[in-house]
């Protein structure tokens, strides 16, 4: 007796599984019904994703012809398009509305490379492919800074760190630096508020680690913390870097990210064929 | 020898943002220029009450930064009316809304520099309110305005450039793109300042001209 209805036990929860594997099984489309956004993608047969170009997550193309971005958030972003069936339309936005257009419905997924942050945690659900930390650079025959050695040094009265407005270390800079100015200003389309510090209108400014030795090469005169080398293994706000997407949709956010861990390789990959093509 | 390749190296790109800064500056000068003959005309015809509703939008929009109201629309207009638009036709919505309220108050004041004894003689004359609108008022006053019409068509192409904050890909927002790749801030400025110049100046300059040959026409 024990035995048989441990036997149909076993039966209905195979059968339970069965069934919800087959409404969704991992990296498989989501069922009608099950995710909204995916209804409404597959219904306009578009998904809307909001970018700003960003090396080396999603460098912009301007050469006039071709794709309009590479790096592994398009690599990604295509990918979602491809399995949903549908055509992948950019939105253009800015640093300052590239997490507030999700809330506005105007995009299903910000493909701007962007930091996991506790605040943005708040707001929207990321599927993390990438990591980052901070580096803070400044003209290398500024008095203020080129005798000094460590990130810890930079905090002192007299020096200005600028930085874009809606980008991570509007939040963190204040956390870590005690002593400093800070100084807010519209992104400019740069990796990092490079003009500020041409001008003088800044001592220093942060950058991701990974676009530092870009901006080295391209822009000659600067120094970095840490010093030299040392950037690239920095541990300033190191974060992850992913895309993201509303937070009420949390099925759409699975699927997502089921994808994601199907095609890994291929994004890594991506990325560093953008660093090593610098 | 200046090393252009910046600039060379990426001229279709740069192009196509040149085509839509065009794109936008055009068709923000057809609907504000719709927008406020229609508002112009009704504030100085259609008698006290639609003057004072009219007045409203007029006085709302010369009271509002422009970018503001381009912010607005990008992205609490999509949530009020409950339908997304993409940045570009945000930005046409925007400047046209914003223009549209300047031409109004253009439209208007030419249309009441027109003695009002010529609108008299032409209804002694037996022409309807409207003939007389359309065959006596209107075609002195058009000429009167040009000179301002003219100066907000610069505007309007000028402006076109705040619709960059809300990411429409036009000629300012591209070029910064170009400087974040290449940092070649003074070279791929100095070259949009150009480009402005050489869109803008034949329009100013072209509008001027126009009015002095047809000045004397407006004199009444």
């Amino acid at each position: 007796m024990r035995l048989s209805n441990l036997i149909k036990g076993a039966a209905a929860c195979g059968l339970a599984a069965v069934v919800a594997a087959s409404a969704w099984a991992g990296s498989d489309v989501p069922a009608p019904g099950q995710s909204p956004t995916i209804d409404k993608i597959k219904e306009r047969g578009v998904l809307h994703a909001a970018a700003i170009g960003e090396f080396p997550w999603l460098p912009e193309n301007t050469t006039g012809s071709g794709d309009q971005f590479s790096g592994p958030a398009w690599v990604l972003a295509n990918e979602y398009a491809k399995r949903l069936g549908v055509k992948l339309e950019i939105i253009p936005v800015s640093h300052e509305t590239k997490i507030p257009i999700l809330a506005s419905g105007q995009a299903d997924i910000s493909i701007a490379p962007l930091s996991v942050t506790p605040k943005r945690l708040e707001v929207a659900n990321f599927i993390v492919y990438s990591k980052s930390s901070l580096c803070f650079f400044g003209l290398a025959d500024n008095p203020k800074i080129k005798d000094l050695k460590s990130v810890d040094d930079l905090d002192r009265d007299g020096i200005t760190m600028a930085y874009f407005t809606g980008t991570p270390p509007e939040t963190w800079a204040p956390t870590r630096f005690k002593k400093l100015t800070l100084k807010g200003v519209t992104g400019s389309g740069a990796n990092a508020p490079v003009e500020e510090i041409m001008s003088k209108r800044a001592d220093i400014a942060p950058i991701d680690n990974s676009a530092w030795p870009n901006l080295s090469k391209q822009v000659p005169g600067l120094m970095v913390f840490p010093l030299g080398d040392s950037c690239l293994q920095s541990n300033e706000m190191a974060t992850d870097v992913g895309m993201a997407v509303d937070k009420a949709d949390t099925v759409f956010h699975a699927w997502l990210q089921a994808v994601y861990e199907e095609v890994k390789d291929k994004v890594t990959a991506e990325e560093l064929r953008v660093l090593k093509g610098g | 020898m200046p090393d252009f390749s910046p600039i060379l190296t990426r001229w279709q790109f740069l192009l196509s943002a040149l085509s839509v800064t065009i794109y936008i500056s055009l068709l923000s000068i057809a609907f504000g220029f719709l927008i406020g003959i229609v508002v112009g005309a009704l504030r100085t015809y259609g008698g006290r009450v639609v003057d004072s509703v009219l007045g409203f939008y007029v006085d709302t929009m010369r009271s509002l930064p422009q970018l503001v109201v381009l912010v607005w629309t990008f992205f609490a207009f999509p949530l009020i009316v409950g339908f997304s638009m993409s940045s570009t036709t945000a930005g046409i919505i925007g400047l046209s809304a914003h223009l549209g309220a300047y031409v109004a108050e253009t439209v208007r004041a030419g249309l009441t520099s027109v003695r009002r004894g010529q609108m008299q003689a032409a209804l002694a004359l037996g022409m309807s309110r409207l003939e007389a609108i359309h065959k006596i008022v209107l075609p002195q006053a058009l000429i009167r305005m040009m000179p301002a019409l003219g100066s907000l068509c610069t505007y309007a192409i000028k402006d076109s450039a705040i619709a960059s904050v809300i990411a429409v890909p036009e000629l300012l927002r591209q070029s910064q793109i170009v400087v974040g790749q290449t940092y070649r801030y003074q070279l791929v400025y100095t070259t949009l300042m150009i480009v402005y110049f050489l869109i803008c100046y034949p329009v100013a300059r072209g509008v001027d001209r126009l009015y002095r040959r047809v000045a004397h026409l407006g004199s009444s």
